[in-house]
C-alpha cells in the first residue's frame, strides 16, 4: 500500500514536474515570440524615421547650396506626413521668399502645422506674425496666447518676449510683477538680453525691489557674454563700487570692449577713468580687454 | 495722373529732406570713386553668395556684416521714423537704432541669400542732390523678366563711402520705410514699432538636422 502510495506520489511529482517543464517551454515561446515581434516593430519604425531623417538632411543640404526648388522637394513630402521640423522650415522658406513666391499667410499656416505637432519655435514665431501682423491680423493678445505657449515649453526667447508683453501691457494689462517673473526666467537661463533687462529693473524697482547689489549681478552677467550696454553699465559700476566691489581697472576694461564696439557713453566713460588712473592700471585693462572672452552660456 | 505726380512730387521732397537730414558730405563724391566703390562692393558680396562651399546661412551673415558697414543705418534710422524722433528718450532711440540695424541686414541679408547668379553690372554713376552725393546705377540681368536697374544714392564722408539710398524701379527704400514705420507709429506708438522690430529680428529661422 505504501508502494502504491508512493508510486502515485513519485508519479504526482512527476506530473508536476512535467507541467513545469511545459509552462517553462511556454513562457520561453511567448517570450521568444514577444521579441520577435519587437524586434519587427522597431525595425519597422527605424525604417520609416530614416528615410524621414534622410530626406530632412537633404532638404537641409540643398538649402545651404541655395538651391530652394531642391530643399521643397526634400521636405514637402515628410512635411504633409507630419514631420514638424520640415512643416517649420517651409514656413521660414514661404517668409523669406525662398524658392517661392513670399507669403506671410502660407508661412502662418506652415507654423500652425508644425505647431500643432508641438514644435514650440513655430510657436514663437506665430506669436512674432500677430505682434508685426504679417500673414494675419495684428492681435497683441493673440501673440500673448502662443507666447504662453511657447514659453511653457521652455523656450527662452519666449520668456522674454513675454516679459516684454507684461512691461509694455501688450495684448495684457500692464503688469510689472509679471513682467519681471518672465524676464527672471530667461535671464536664469543665461538670456543676455534678460539679464540686462533685469540689472535694469532691480536698479529702478520696476516688478522688484530696488537692489543695487542685484543690479550689478546682473548687468555684469550679461556684460560678460559681451552684451555692449551692460559692459558699459558694469564698467562705471566697479569704477564706483555701486552694489559691487571695486576694481577700477576691470571697470575699465568692460568700458574699453563697449566703446570699441561704439557704445558713445562707454567712450567718454573710459576716457575719464582712464585720466583718474596710472599708467600701470591703464595698462593691465588694455591688456585684459584685448585678451577677454565673451563666456558661452 | 495727378495722384501719380504728387507722389513722385512727395517722393521728391522727402528724399531731399533725407540729403539734408543727414549733415553735410565732407566734400563732394566723385561719380567716378563712387562707381568703383560700388563696383568693389558688388564684386565682394556676390563672391561670397556665389561661394556654395560656405552654408547659405553663414553667407548670409558675412553679407549682413558688410551691410552694416556700408549702409548709412544710423541717418537712415533716425530719418524714418519721422517726427516721432524728436521726442523720443535718448533711452528708446539707443534701443529703436539697435534694433533697427539688426532689422535692415537682415532683412537684405536675407533678400541677397536668395541670389542665383545673375549677372551684375555697375553701369552708370552721376552726381545727385544739393549735398553733392553720387547715384550710380546698376543692372542685373535676370533670368525670366526684364533687367533690374537700381539705383545707388552714395555720400563720401572723411574718405568712408556710405550707402545711403537704394531706389529700384523710382521707388525709394527710405521714403518706402518712412512710410511704412509712420504708419506704425501712428498706430502703436515708438515703442509698438521697436516691438514690432524686435519681433521681427528674433523669429526663429531655418532649423538643421
Amino acid at each position: 500500500m505504501k508502494n502504491v502510495e508512493a508510486k502515485n506520489v513519485e508519479s504526482k511529482g512527476h506530473n508536476e514536474m512535467a507541467y513545469q517543464r511545459s509552462l517553462k517551454n511556454q513562457m520561453r515561446m511567448v517570450a521568444k515570440r514577444t521579441a520577435v515581434i519587437l524586434v519587427g516593430a522597431a525595425f519597422f519604425a527605424t525604417a520609416s524615421i530614416a528615410p524621414a531623417k534622410a530626406d530632412f538632411a537633404a532638404g537641409w543640404n540643398a538649402y545651404q547650396e541655395g538651391d530652394f526648388t531642391g530643399a521643397l522637394k526634400a521636405w514637402k513630402p515628410i512635411a504633409k506626413k507630419g514631420n514638424a521640423r520640415a512643416q517649420f522650415n517651409i514656413g521660414v522658406m514661404y517668409a523669406e521668399g525662398k524658392g517661392l513666391k513670399q507669403s506671410y499667410k502660407d508661412a502662418v499656416d506652415w507654423w500652425r502645422k508644425a505647431a500643432k505637432n508641438g514644435d514650440a519655435e513655430a510657436q514663437h514665431n506665430i506669436a512674432l506674425a500677430y505682434i508685426v501682423g504679417n500673414g494675419v491680423k495684428q492681435d497683441y493678445a493673440d501673440a500673448v496666447l502662443w507666447l504662453k505657449k511657447a514659453a511653457k515649453s521652455g523656450l527662452i526667447r519666449s520668456q522674454y518676449a513675454l516679459g516684454r508683453m507684461y512691461d509694455y501691457g501688450f495684448g495684457v494689462p500692464q503688469d510689472q510683477s509679471e513682467a519681471s517673473r518672465f524676464v527672471t526666467m530667461a535671464a536664469e537661463k543665461g538670456y543676455a538680453k534678460a539679464q540686462y533687462n533685469l540689472g535694469k529693473r532691480f536698479r529702478d524697482g520696476k516688478g522688484v525691489p530696488k537692489d543695487r547689489n542685484s543690479s550689478a549681478n546682473w548687468f555684469l552677467s550679461a556684460a560678460k557674454q559681451g552684451h555692449m550696454k551692460a559692459q558699459n553699465h558694469i564698467g562705471v559700476r566697479l569704477a564706483r563700487g555701486d552694489g559691487i566691489t571695486k576694481d577700477e581697472v576691470k571697470g575699465l576694461m568692460y568700458l574699453i570692449l563697449a566703446a570699441k564696439r561704439g557704445h558713445g557713453k562707454a567712450s567718454k566713460h573710459r576716457d575719464k577713468l582712464a585720466a583718474d588712473l596710472s599708467n600701470q592700471q591703464n595698462k593691465k585693462a588694455e591688456e585684459l580687454a584685448k585678451f577677454w572672452k565673451p563666456v558661452k552660456k | 495722373m495727378i495722384v501719380r505726380t504728387r507722389l513722385f512730387a512727395t517722393c521728391m521732397i522727402l528724399l531731399a529732406a533725407f540729403a539734408v537730414s543727414i549733415g553735410h558730405a565732407s566734400a563732394a563724391t566723385p561719380p567716378t570713386a563712387a562707381k568703383e566703390y560700388m563696383h568693389k562692393l558688388a564684386t565682394v558680396t556676390l563672391g561670397i553668395l556665389s561661394n556654395k562651399g560656405i552654408p547659405l546661412t553663414e553667407r548670409e551673415q558675412k553679407v549682413r556684416k558688410l551691410l552694416g558697414e556700408n549702409l548709412a543705418v544710423r541717418s537712415i534710422g533716425k530719418f524714418v521714423v519721422g517726427k516721432a524722433w524728436r521726442t523720443a528718450p535718448q533711452e528708446q532711440r539707443d534701443e529703436y537704432q539697435n534694433l533697427f540695424e539688426k532689422y535692415i541686414t537682415l532683412t537684405y541679408a536675407k533678400r541677397l541669400g536668395g541670389y542665383a547668379g545673375e549677372k551684375f553690372a555697375v553701369t552708370a554713376a552721376k552726381p545727385v542732390g544739393k549735398k553733392n552725393d553720387a547715384l550710380v546705377t546698376t543692372k542685373i540681368n535676370r533670368p525670366s523678366g526684364p533687367p533690374l536697374i537700381a539705383g545707388w544714392r552714395i555720400r563720401e564722408s572723411n574718405g568712408a563711402f556710405r550707402i545711403l539710398d537704394v531706389m529700384v524701379e523710382g521707388i525709394s527704400m527710405v521714403v518706402a520705410q518712412r512710410s511704412e514705420f509712420t504708419s506704425i507709429i501712428q498706430k502703436n506708438g515708438m515703442q509698438g514699432l521697436i516691438e514690432i522690430l524686435r519681433a521681427k529680428v528674433t523669429s526663429f529661422g531655418i532649423k538643421a538636422p
